[in-house]
């Protein structure tokens, strides 16, 4: 995150002669927001954010997430709250695919073209 | 290797083939002119040089983390167009980027006129092609599977073997049998094996805009061989912006350019003086030159007595759908692979004209994770993985279908009087339009394809999730379409245009319709074939 660049030029999008560029910068922005969360928690259960329950945490995102509906994960630098960002930079790996489909296919990565006819090999328990 | 001398403020390049333009066509006329002929060659682009194939890993690891261009300086600010799909401009051209998909045309699409009525017939045919294509195919290095030869016909194997169907696409591929149609690996130029010094294919997925290890061919390949045994002189960062007919005949005397200045910093004139000028510049840049080196004498531009510089631009029009399939696929194995199929590029007697490819991919669409589920509650934490997983366990194909657009005669590239570069030359302007026949053909086009998806989503027990229409006209050529005759064309088979003996035209834009299949394999050929008549009035290269 911290090599970003803020209003760098985007991929071009496929079929259009239009330069696009990236959001601008979302950090003052989400700071704000870490910084939000840390005050109400300490309003509402007399501690930080970070030393909350899990569940304290995630009903107090679930508030603070209530404005935004979107329905999917955008381009993390694109999510207009902290929380979206990290659940989307963390949802658009490799890693979290394999997770989900409980198997090794590595998207993204560079892999052998020989093995692409196999069906990807199943996680191990500990890998998970 | 060239002469160069000062006339005035301006520097002057002499040379015997002056090439405008660096993309694949460029690239690939070049290495077969300085194979066949002795003859001084300067590629003349008005890009920068593009990323060393050393600093792609880095570049698309920017790309994938957070969206950014891979190609940095890979266009010039002011130079873009009213309608253009691509601002690329840099050596190497818009195939820096392109997704390296090869399929050939099919022997129908030479000849609509003749065999189904409609359009227009091209000048060459798939027969005499066949040996131009197959050096393509060697040349750019092309992986591909023999599909059924009454289908795809082809004189020799391709070079490589195919890229192997994915797990996912071996799945796909049945349920396409299912549904009665045919379907093969895509042909791509993707290294199935090592390839003249360039590494196998890793399906890293990022084939479009980069590949980082150089196993899909782009033209700096070509490149930078020529440039290191010195027989071609590139200059980038040098834009053309007129040629100029000799005032006795009309032969190309020179081609007027500018070298961009840096940061803002005005540009410094250079003459090219050569015996031979081809342009090479892509659909949009080459009939816009065209058009700017107008004169007292040609009124309209060079080449373009017929008013047929910058018409009949071609293209084709796609229909895509997306098909939930109760079958577990695995997205992301190699995603930008596809399977193929010809089986609809021909036309029954009785039926009315619809010509169309297909192609079947892996998808995640409707599989990726998501913020808030069917009720909109949030999502987080093991709710979000949980729900991801439930919604994988079927998969989705990504059809789609190219249908040939036949191009209007006032499908057009024309001079945009609003609209000027930084130094002061109008911009292209670019309005598609399907002709009459091809117009009234559209809804009856889309909605048969429309028809054929459902067929296929209910012999896999699946269902269509989404269907739509790209609006624009992809792979778009056409400006300089060649053709017998000059009144109704710019160049003829060879690329030379009918009124400059020595100013060729190659590439996309001597293309007279947009077939059915991505065009960079076909004008390729065509290309490689006029490359020969280009280089015969040079000596021949002793072996």
């Amino acid at each position: 995150m911290d090599e970003s660049r803020p209003g760098a030029e985007a991929n071009h999008g496929y079929g259009t002669g239009r330069i696009q560029r990236l959001p601008a910068d979302p950090r003052p922005r989400w700071r704000s927001q870490l910084a939000a969360l840390d005050q109400n928690a300490r309003r509402m259960h007399g501690r930080s954010f970070a030393s909350l329950s899990r569940a304290d945490q995630q009903a107090m995102l679930r508030t603070a997430l209530a404005e935004d509906r979107d329905e999917t994960l955008p381009p993390p630098l694109a999510a207009r709250h902290i929380a979206v960002a990290m659940l989307a930079h963390f949802y658009d790996s490799p890693a979290a695919t394999d997770l989900c489909y409980e198997a090794n296919i590595g998207r993204q990565l560079c892999r052998p073209l020989s093995a692409a006819s196999q069906q990807p090999v199943p996680l191990t328990r500990r890998a998970q | 290797m060239t002469a160069l001398v000062r006339q005035g403020r301006a520097e002057v390049i002499e040379s015997d083939i002056c090439i405008i333009g660096s993309g694949i066509t460029a690239a690939l006329v070049a290495e077969k002119l300085t194979e066949e002929r002795q003859a001084r060659i300067v590629v003349v682009e008005a890009g920068d040089e593009t990323v060393p194939l050393a600093e792609r890993p880095a570049h698309r690891a920017r790309f994938v983390a957070y969206g950014e261009n891979p190609w940095g300086t890979d266009h010039i600010d002011g130079m873009t167009a009213e309608g253009i799909q691509s601002r690329s401009m840099q050596v190497g051209g818009l195939a820096m980027h392109w997704g390296g998909v090869t399929p050939r045309f099919s022997p129908e699409d030479f000849r609509v006129k003749s065999l189904f009525g409609v359009g227009d017939d091209w000048p060459v045919s798939y027969e005499e092609l066949d040996p131009f294509y197959q050096e393509v195919e060697e040349r750019i290095g092309v992986a591909g599977e023999q599909g059924p030869a009454d289908m795809d016909p082809r004189g020799k194997p391709f070079p490589m073997p195919a890229l192997p169907l994915t797990y996912n696409l071996e799945r796909l591929k049945r349920w396409t049998e299912e549904s009665g149609i045919a379907m093969w690996s895509q042909p791509s130029s993707k290294n199935s094996v090592p390839y003249r010094g360039r590494a196998v294919c890793c399906r890293n997925d990022t084939c479009s805009p980069i590949c980082p290890v150089g196993a899909k061919y782009s033209p700096d390949f070509t490149w930078e061989k020529l440039r290191a045994t010195k027989q071609v002189e590139l200059l980038s960062r040098t834009l053309v912006r007129r040629l100029i007919v000799d005032d006795r005949s009309n032969r190309i005397v020179r081609a007027e350019a500018v070298r961009r200045g840096r940061g803002g910093q005005a540009g410094t004139p250079v003459h090219f003086r050569a015996r031979t000028f081809v342009v090479a510049a892509g659909y949009a840049w080459s009939p816009h030159l065209l058009l700017l080196s107008r004169s007292s004498r040609f009124p309209n531009g060079v080449a373009n007595r017929s008013g047929m510089v910058g018409k009949y631009m071609t293209g084709h029009r796609n229909v895509f759908a997306f098909v939930r399939l109760p079958v577990r696929l695995y997205p992301g194995i190699n995603e930008q692979h596809s399977l193929v199929t010809k089986q609809f590029m021909r036309v029954g007697k009785t039926d009315r004209y619809v010509r169309h490819d297909l192609r079947v991919w892996e998808s995640s669409v409707g599989r990726r994770p998501r913020l808030r589920d069917d009720g909109g509650a949030v999502l987080l934490g093991d709710e979000l993985l949980a729900d991801w997983r439930r919604r994988t366990t079927e998969g989705t194909a990504r059809v789609r279908a190219y249908y040939d657009v036949l191009p209007d005669r006032e499908s057009a590239l024309t001079l945009d009087g609003a609209a000027t570069n930084a130094y002061g030359d109008p911009r292209p302007k670019l309005t598609f339009r399907d002709s009459p026949e091809s117009a009234a053909l559209r809804g009856h086009t889309e909605d048969a394809i429309k028809a054929l998806f459902q067929r296929m989503a209910k012999a896999g027990n699946g269902e269509v999730i989404r269907s739509g229409t790209d609006d624009f006209q992809d792979h778009p050529g056409g400006g300089c379409r060649m053709g017998n005759d000059p009144a109704t064309s710019v160049v003829d088979s060879f690329g030379r245009t009918h009124e400059h003996e020595n100013l060729f035209v190659v590439g996309a834009p001597t293309s007279v319709t947009g077939g059915c299949a991505n065009g960079t394999l076909t004008f390729l050929a065509v290309a490689l074939r006029q490359a020969t008549a280009i280089g015969r009035e040079f000596p021949a290269r002793r072996s």
